[in-house]
């Protein structure tokens, strides 16, 4: 036997249990990273309910003032809701929720209407039929609605923020504007709701 | 009626009782599993249109 053959079976031996050692630890390392990768989704997740319990009414006002029919309503707040979701985890608490939760939803409404652009609108009655108060509350609740609606896209979510009591900063932040521009923008976004009541109080 | 003689808290008050009466409770579909399963058909034109989930994302 020569001192090669002699030591091999030892050197592999070695490597043998040094290649085990190593898998292991990697091993132990993937399931240490599965487990905190599922504790991480259960905390996203109670993250996630603890956001829509608070944004809930938000969410719901901001699709319903871009639908025209129950059936268009319910897909943008299920597509809002995915999309809230699925951005959770960008969510660097940069801005506050509130404008982060308007940001997601606008633009999630914004590109669920192009892509569905042929929704068949019915009669508002029938959207109208999911607001459930009494009939004084429901009648602003429509007229402030029918007002929204002759806005465009962009209009739209900038005095529903203000309505909302946002800060000019923090709409202009959401839209990408700057705040002079927000505040003309709601001047004139003002002046057109007005013209509408007026029209509304002539019939 | 301008800009100016518009009742600002009557809208507000409005905005926010819009919020409160859709009737759609937060736990409706914001359970993360179900997200992505649409519970009923997409509605184009009328017609029913079955989709196991949001296909154009």
């Amino acid at each position: 036997m020569t001192l090669d053959n002699a030591i091999s079976p030892r050197i592999s031996l070695t490597i043998g249990l040094r290649m085990q050692f190593l898998w292991d630890r990697i091993m132990r390392f993937a399931a240490f990273s599965a487990d905190s990768e599922k504790l991480s989704d259960i905390a996203l997740e109670r993250q996630f309910k603890a956001m829509i319990e608070i944004e809930n009414a938000t969410i719901s006002k901001i699709c319903f003032s871009y639908s025209g029919s129950v059936a268009e309503f319910d897909d943008l707040r299920q597509d809002a809701l995915i999309n809230i979701w699925r951005g959770m985890q960008g969510f660097r608490g940069e801005a506050s929720k509130k404008t982060w939760i308007y940001r997601v939803t606008v633009n999630s409404c914004l590109s669920t209407i192009r892509k569905q652009s042929r929704y068949q609108h019915e009669s508002l009655e029938g959207l109208y039929g999911l607001i459930e108060t009494d009939d004084s509350n429901k009648e602003a609740i429509e007229k402030i609605h029918r007002a929204i609606g002759i806005l465009g896209a962009q209009e739209k979510a900038i005095i529903m923020m203000w309505l909302d009591e946002l800060s000019y900063e923090e709409i202009a932040t959401c839209m990408g504007l700057n705040r002079n521009t927000v505040a003309t923008k709601i001047r004139r976004i003002k002046d057109k709701i007005a013209k509408e009541y007026k029209k509304e109080e002539r019939i | 009626m301008s800009a100016e003689n518009l009742d600002i808290v009557q809208m507000r008050k409005a905005w926010l009782a819009m919020g409160q009466s859709l009737g759609v409770q937060p736990s409706q579909g914001n359970d993360p599993e179900n997200l992505n399963k649409r519970k009923r058909p997409l509605t184009v034109f009328g017609a029913n249109i079955e989709c196991s989930g949001p296909s154009h994302y």
